[in-house]
């Protein structure tokens, strides 16, 4: 990467061949010069290999031109076009003329100029072109249109797209990437409801036949028993009420009537479809696969949209532009409305004074005594204590409610001893805990983590992780209590149900389907009410009450992060719950729906923009983090029922089985002697094995080979950055040996006198470099500006140091390996003492 | 008015120049005449041979906002009195067309950008370009002084104190938002 000898050597040739030819020459013209030198060289050419290779040619073509190397006698226009960098001399055939014609389309000049170029072109074609250009063209055009036409109809096409842009337009792009998280959400619970839909739901509804004939298919498989199940199906029952009352409290708890629908596992059975076109469907079957199958599903397309964003993070991580994409690429100029504008302006203003502020934050941070440091890690330990403990007392209280409640309920009585309002607060009491505590506790988490005095990027990260255990804690609180139930020994022979101190359920799939069920509402509900309960009159009272106690309280803000968390959790309720309700995620999806239109409601009118300017690509990639951890978590329980735990005898599609995957040992002892041999020897332990050290051994190649690439990327920045210095280095000669320095005299003009702190060095510095240069034999006016290449370590609040340090760097920066002897061109020109001067000075010096 | 009335306005011949000199297609070409047509008062109805002065080009919805319109006008303006003629604006909307490519787009902006108009982006412009961003309330001396310092530390490859135009094709290949975001909607 660092500049050949060879590059060096045709840059400097190009250039004494240059100041030989034009001793007197204009400056600006000479300023453009060194820019088209500069724009020579190999770390400005543009990343794609191929463009820059074509570009760079056509440039140092242009150049050469440019320098009368080759002299050529052309139209004006056509010089005109080659300064443009584009190649005009041999234009042969059509393709030539239409790539031309292409270029001349795309240059950066006026239409009068192009349409100048091109009837130019067009005279030169009459003389060459010979017939017409075929029917290949046109079908290109028309393949191109095609293209066209079909990016407008899948922009048009896409879902809620200019709902998007208008929220992008209010609030920014942050906001809508947390739309675009939920879209992204709600279609993947589309998808797994209609895979639940389509192989699960509709086969049984449709294809039932009513009464329970077993197509039993297994046959010396071991865990299967029809007896109990005949003896315990009959014995589930459901009381259904009439009361309306009691009708919309089932409703909300998935108990009575809404029990026995398809929502729940229960309503399903274990028969074996005959009607089915293809013979047998085995409902077990398909619903153990569907399972699978939507997990699976839910994983890989979380692993490519991580991988995706991901990607795109690791392309514009380009921390080292972040100031200049702010400032450069910080107007969107497709706004056109005057508010959306007035927001803009704010949310630039706050960008920029955050990440100055955060910068400040940094510095502040470095130059801290160890006795603040001391009193700050004293106070985040002990915070951190405090979340720790906080954490802990929400388990301990979702265990405590969620046991009193099972007690509360196992009295058989508790139906006529206590009002039904009661009754369902109790019945509900589980999830308005961990309701409540999700709301209340990230309010703690948020006040105490501002005495952490964290940078506001971490301050989000942390007081998200936080949230993060409270949520997943909670739920899985929420779990082991309900296993403790489902598991509970003491239970009678026939049915397998709790007796005594054990709770007698019937069917615990569906129980605990019932309790996703009722989180998944509440958490619903609870969105619902926030946003119509709390932000609603939260803008009535800004906008309509002009008392300053109302202005004071403002519009509440749209909160990313934990809205993000909130769908994330919704989406964990619909994981874990699908396979103990099939239905939920079809609640999920209108969840998300409903979301959709109710956030747009509080971001397009209800809430004010962010005020912490918000990273859309880094922390889209936390969540999705987030999101996993969440889904492997969803799967721990999920798995363990289908394999470790005794299903209900009477009830659900796994009735017959002692274990759910027994299902699968009976399919399989269906097949022909040799498949089972084969899937005998792909699940045999001995084999698994062997893949699991197949996969750890592919595991370790690739985390090796990434690491080296990683540390191929520090080689290679170290490199680019010697490059860089190699090239400032050759600039500067060739500033010295013109005499010429673009722009640096504008600079010290136009700069503010009592500016402190800027890059550049310091006046004082600045002398002495001058004076050194002096010293060391460099003729030059006086009136030029100084060589103004300090670099960056300076510490511009210093003077004297940086005096000491300028001369020390530029000291160094002499020791760059260019082997100024060797450049050629030093013999051949008059100026050859003057550059070998310059070049003993570089090393004397 | 409608796609027919303008039709007539122009040439068959005149369309395929457009065509075949700027990214659009000739409906496009139509609707961006249609466009331009609108910038027109009852009294004073435009046509494509009319001159629209910088004031009534403010009318314009994207530029109404924006806090650049009169280095877009001024850069546009082919005779470099601010006022457009219909080829300009036609070259105005090609500039700020999705299609167009990112080395035309990123010259136009380094021109709208160099508010001197002295081929290079110095201090003072980008400091103007701060502070018409940030719009009613500006940055403190400080903090802008702090964020060209910065800015200066990211692209001033030379160390020159200004950012020349390969400087800024550098920018603009590191930050893909600048060319995403300099477009208008047609």
């Amino acid at each position: 990467m660092v500049l050949t000898n060879s590059q060096m050597e045709y840059i400097l040739h190009l250039f004494l061949e240059e100041v030989n030819t034009h001793p007197n020459r204009r400056k600006g013209a000479a300023t453009s010069k060194v820019n088209a030198f500069i724009a020579l060289l190999p770390s400005k050419q543009p990343i794609d290999r191929q463009m820059s290779r074509r570009s760079t040619t056509a440039k140092k073509r242009a150049i050469a031109r440019n320098n009368k190397i080759h002299p050529s006698k052309k139209d004006p226009e056509m010089e005109e076009l080659e300064e443009q960098g584009i190649d005009v001399s041999n234009l042969e055939d059509e393709e030539d003329v239409h790539r031309v014609m292409n270029a001349i389309k795309q240059l950066p000049c006026p239409l009068a100029a192009k349409r100048r170029f091109r009837a130019k072109l067009l005279q030169k074609e009459i003389k060459q072109s010979s017939g017409c250009c075929g029917g290949s063209n046109t079908n290109r055009q028309n393949w191109r249109k095609f293209k066209i036409w079909k990016k407008e109809m899948s922009y048009k096409l896409e879902p809620w797209g200019s709902w998007l842009k208008n929220v992008e337009g209010h609030q920014g792009t942050g906001v809508v990437s947390y739309f675009v998280f939920l879209r992204w959400l709600f279609f993947l619970n589309l998808v797994i409801f209609i895979l639940m839909l389509l192989f699960v739901t509709i086969p049984y509804v449709a294809f039932s036949n009513n009464g329970y004939t077993y197509v039993v298919t297994g046959s010396g498989v071991s865990g299967m028993s029809v007896a109990s199940e005949q003896t315990c199906s009959p014995l589930y029952q459901v009381n259904v009420s009439s009361d309306a009352k009691t009708l919309i409290q089932d409703f909300l708890q998935g108990s009575g009537w809404m029990e026995k629908t398809a929502m729940f596992y229960g309503f399903y059975d274990s028969q074996d479809l005959n009607s089915f076109v293809a013979g047998h469907y085995s409902l077990p079957l398909a619903y153990l696969l569907t399972s699978l199958v939507i997990l699976l599903f839910s994983l890989i397309t979380m692993a490519r949209y991580t991988m995706q964003s991901f990607r795109e993070n690791l392309e514009d991580q380009n921390e080292k532009h972040q100031y200049c994409n702010r400032v450069f690429g910080g107007w969107d100029f497709a706004l056109s409305e005057e508010g959306t504008a007035v927001l803009k302006h704010r949310s630039l203003y706050k960008d920029l004074a955050g990440e100055l502020a955060e910068q400040r934050h940094h510095e502040a941070r470095k130059n801290m005594s160890s006795n603040d440091k001391c009193r700050l890690y004293t106070i985040r330990f002990f915070i951190n204590f405090m979340v720790i403990c906080i954490l802990g007392g929400s388990g301990y209280l979702i265990y405590w409610v969620t046991d009193w409640v099972t007690s509360f309920l196992a009295d058989p009585n508790y139906k006529t001893n206590n009002d039904a309002i009661v009754v369902l607060l109790v019945e509900f009491l589980p999830s308005l805990t961990i309701t409540a505590l999700n709301g209340i506790v990230p309010l703690i988490f948020g006040i105490v983590v501002k005495a952490e005095n964290y940078t506001p990027e971490f301050t989000i990260k942390i007081t998200l992780i936080r949230t993060v255990f409270l949520r997943l804690a909670s739920l899985a609180v929420l779990i082991a209590t309900i296993y403790r139930i489902v598991s509970c020994t003491d239970k009678e022979t026939t049915c397998n149900v709790g007796q005594n101190a054990c709770d007698s359920l019937r069917c615990w799939e569906t129980y605990v389907g019932q309790n996703f069920f009722k989180l998944i509402v509440l958490d619903f509900l609870v969105k619902v009410g926030v946003t119509l309960g709390y932000e609603l009159p939260r803008k009535i009272l800004t906008t309509k009450c002009d008392a300053a106690i109302c202005k004071k309280i403002g519009l509440a803000e749209f909160d990313i992060p934990k809205n993000v968390l909130d769908i994330v959790y919704t989406q964990t309720l619909c994981w874990l719950g699908f396979f103990y309700a099939p239905l939920i995620p079809a609640l999920a999806t209108i969840s998300m729906f409903v979301l959709f239109y109710l956030k747009y409601l509080s971001a397009m009118y209800n809430t004010n923009p962010p005020e912490i300017p918000y990273k859309a690509s880094k922390s889209n990639n936390f969540f999705m983090i987030v999101l996993m951890i969440a889904f492997f978590l969803c799967c721990l329980p999920v798995g363990y029922t289908m394999v470790k735990l005794t299903p209900s005898y009477g009830c659900g599609p796994f009735r017959i089985y002692s274990y759910m995957t027994v299902c699968v040992d009976a399919t399989i002892s269906n097949f022909p002697s040799w498949l089972q041999t084969i899937i005998g020897i792909f699940t045999s332990g001995s084999f698994i094995i062997i893949l699991l050290v197949l996969l750890s051994l592919i595991i370790y190649y690739t985390s090796s080979k990434s690491g080296a690439r990683a540390k191929m990327i520090v080689m290679l920045k170290e490199q680019m950055i010697m490059e860089g210095k190699d090239k400032q280095f050759l600039l500067n000669r060739i500033y010295e040996l013109t005499g010429e320095k673009p722009g640096a005299k504008k600079k010290d003009n136009k700069r503010p006198p009592s500016n402190g702190p800027r890059n550049g060095p310091p006046p004082s510095a600045v002398k002495t470099v001058n004076e050194v240069h002096q010293n060391g034999n460099v003729s030059k006016d006086n009136d030029l500006t100084p060589v103004d290449d300090v670099p960056e370590v300076v510490p511009y609040n210093d003077p004297d140091d940086s005096t000491r340090k300028t001369a020390e760097t530029a000291f160094k920066r002499e020791v760059t390996p260019v082997d100024w002897d060797q450049v050629p061109g030093d013999e051949n020109t008059n100026r050859t003492t003057s550059t070998v001067t310059a070049t003993n000075v570089a090393f004397d010096f | 008015m409608g796609t027919s009335n303008s039709v007539k306005n122009f040439t068959e011949e005149e369309l395929r120049h457009y065509r075949k000199l700027t990214v659009f297609t000739k409906n496009e070409i139509l609707h961006v005449y249609e466009k331009f047509q609108s910038l027109g008062t009852k009294d004073e109805p435009l046509d494509k041979d009319s001159k629209i002065s910088r004031e009534v080009m403010y009318n314009l919805k994207e530029l109404r906002v924006n806090p650049f319109r009169d280095r877009i006008v001024t850069v546009f303006s082919s005779r470099g009195d601010g006022s457009l003629t219909f080829e300009d604006f036609l070259d105005m909307m090609s500039v700020f067309s999705v299609k167009s490519p990112r080395e035309v787009k990123a010259e136009y902006a380094f021109r709208i950008y160099d508010f001197d108009e002295d081929d290079y982006i110095g201090y003072e412009d980008i400091k103007e370009l701060v502070n018409r961003q940030t719009g009613e309330e500006t940055l403190t001396a400080m903090d802008l002084e702090r964020l060209i310092d910065n800015i200066y530390d990211e692209s001033d490859i030379d160390e020159d104190g200004t950012i020349s135009y390969p400087e800024f094709e550098n920018i603009v290949e590191n930050c893909p938002e600048l060319i995403h975001r300099f477009r208008f909607r047609l």
